[in-house]
């Protein structure tokens, strides 16, 4: 992990940053919901950034925001996202399709939903780079083969005329690691990429993300709810509650110091091999959703440290190391 | 392949079926060189003939080659069938995916529409199309398409419908293609083969159909021979010479019968739960 032609330059200008993101959903009758509230977050030329938080708290639709892919009704009503000299957030849909795939692809959450069924695989694979250039048949199938490899998919060649039926579920995430890697985007979105995938196999196919930042120099925004995969994976850590950044730091400050109780509790609650608690550690309550409306620090009413100021809502207050959190005790 | 390694369960029905449908379009297609006799040919010396070595089925009120006329009929037929099932198709198809891929208004403007074709009784619509359009053979086929149209859209849009919301769609538009490759080339194909099952079914639908307009002579105009007509003129003479309306009657029902099972074999071969 230190060796530097891996570890991401963090002098440099960042490859992503938002700043001030508000998603606002909108409800009939009701006028706009926020969904996510002022979310700023940086991703460095090679880096792995993770984004984590519970089922609700915001972490996809950001994602789904940042290439334009937001549902209906849902939309950005403030903030910017600079991405190579570009604000994200304010391309038509003509030039936001061509960073689609070519500058910043997504690795999607349904691994076995998310290849067309009735075309070969190696068709599919190809398909970023038929869209996006003029490359010839003959080409795009000799990089298809080059990329199927690259995801250690045995004899390459061949699979190319399989179906994704024929493909195993890691061969079908594999298969679309090399669909997002076919245009070389420098951001990778990868989105619970190993939720629908066993254990086993998910430790492959994080071991191939890293590969790939090492060999591809990627940039990977890494979304998950699992704080387990995150340790391992991310040198960076954004941990998201109910629409907000509530602590951001290196892996090793969160992991090892971390700050804002909501964090203290998602680490207190991954259940460890030795551990001598009689019952896993949990966080009473439940997320409030995007509508509920709480008066000051937004983790307050789970909060066991909550006292009489977190009435007044506190600042992502960062620390000299740039290890930030969102709450008074610290 | 061995007959061991044969999938009976998935292609079974299409194996057995498929040389059925082959012999009935190759007598169709091959009429004017293998019928013994003309199907117009009068010869009023063997009128209401049983079947003899000459006449394998017998001849008609006019003396007219039975065999010969059932054979001749089956050109028609599956020329009505195969041009009303593609206009239907083809036009069904489209109205289909424009209406999921809009969506909203567009959708509800164009399925309202085809409920109300879809509402007519088949007969009804098509004796109400013919009685606009006159009657010909190629009035006939145009109607039988329209009829099918409502059918196809339906099933065509249901079939979008559930691949738009696939996360291979998103999948799609995430790798930035363009709209209209999304319809071609993700939509398209997935909708093909349920198109397929449903043209075979159509198909023999269409050829009931064109016989039933023909037998209440709004289809093929004698002496034009069609099924439908043949068995009408056979009624009269039902007690005296059953076969001229059995032979037309036994030639619609196993060509209607076999592009049934063919559409159900489609259905087994395309299902991708049945697989090897």
């Amino acid at each position: 992990m230190t060796d530097p032609a891996v570890s991401p330059n963090r002098d440099a200008e960042p490859l992503l940053e938002v700043e001030g993101l508000r998603i606002e959903l909108t409800v009939r009758g009701r006028g706009p919901v926020p969904i996510t509230r002022d979310v700023s977050l940086r991703v460095y030329q090679k880096e792995i950034v993770g984004l984590i938080g519970e089922s609700g708290s915001g972490k996809s639709v950001i994602a789904k925001s940042l290439i334009g892919m937001l549902p209906r009704r849902i939309r950005v009503s403030a903030g910017t996202s600079r991405f190579q000299g570009r604000d994200l957030f304010a391309l038509n849909a003509h030039a936001m399709r061509a960073v689609r795939g070519a500058e910043i692809s997504l690795i999607p959450q349904d691994a076995l939903h998310a290849l067309n069924p009735v075309k070969l695989v190696g068709k599919q694979v190809g398909e970023p780079i038929e869209v996006h250039t003029d490359t010839p048949a003959v080409e795009v199938h000799k990089q298809v083969v080059q990329l199927l490899n690259r995801v250690h998919i045995s004899d390459p060649e061949a699979r190319t005329q399989d179906y994704p039926h024929q493909f195993s579920g890691g061969m079908q995430q594999r298969a679309l690691t090399a669909m997002a890697l076919s245009m070389k985007p420098p951001l990778i979105l990868a989105d619970e990429p190993t939720t629908a995938l066993d254990v086993t196999i998910q430790g492959e196919i994080l071991k191939l993300i890293r590969e790939l930042r090492s060999d591809t120099g990627a940039s990977f925004l890494f979304i998950s709810h699992d704080l387990g995969l995150v340790s391992s994976l991310c040198d960076r850590i954004y941990v998201m509650y109910a629409g907000e950044i509530v602590e951001s730091g290196t892996r090793d400050e969160i992991f090892s110091n971390p700050r804002h109780p909501y964090t203290r509790g998602l680490i207190g609650s991954v259940p460890r091999l030795r551990n001598n608690a009689a019952r896993l550690l949990t966080i009473p309550g439940r997320i409030p959703g995007p509508g509920d409306e709480i008066e000051g620090c937004r983790f307050r009413p789970r909060c066991p440290m909550a006292e009489g100021r977190c009435i007044v809502s506190p600042s992502l207050e960062a620390s000299k190391g740039g290890h930030a959190a969102k709450c008074w005790l610290f | 392949m061995l007959m061991t390694d044969f999938n009976w369960r998935r292609y079974g029905l299409v194996a057995g079926t498929a040389p059925v449908v082959v012999i009935i379009l190759v007598t169709a297609g091959l009429a004017p060189l293998i019928v013994p006799y003309s199907p117009y040919d009068l010869d009023v010396m063997v009128m209401l003939q049983g079947p003899t070595a000459s006449h394998l089925m017998g001849t008609d009120e006019l003396g007219r080659d039975v065999l010969s006329r059932v054979i001749h009929a089956a050109r028609l037929s599956i020329t009505v069938g195969l041009v009303a099932v593609l206009i239907g198709s083809f036009c069904g198809t489209i109205v289909g995916i424009i209406a999921a891929h809009f969506g909203g208004l567009v959708d509800a403007i164009l399925m309202r529409f085809m409920d109300i074709v879809f509402c007519f009784p088949a007969i009804l619509l098509a004796v109400i199309l013919m009685a606009n359009l006159g009657t010909s053979i190629l009035n006939a086929m145009l109607a039988i398409g329209i009829i099918f149209i409502p059918g196809f859209a339906r099933l065509t849009r249901a079939v979008a419908q559930t691949v738009q919301r696939q996360s291979f769609l998103e999948a799609a538009i995430c790798l930035g293609m363009p709209g209209y490759r999304i319809v071609f080339r993700e939509i398209l194909p997935n909708v093909i083969g349920p198109v397929l099952v449903e043209a075979a079914v159509a198909f023999s639908y269409a050829v009931l159909l064109e016989s039933a307009l023909s037998f209440l002579g709004l289809g093929a105009q004698p002496p034009e021979p069609s099924w439908g007509n043949m068995i009408n003129t056979g009624r009269g003479f039902i007690d005296q010479a059953p076969w001229i309306s059995l032979a037309p009657g036994a030639a619609l029902f196993f060509t209607v019968f076999s592009f049934n099972l063919l559409g159900d074999g489609l259905r087994d071969v395309l299902d991708p739960k049945l697989n090897d």
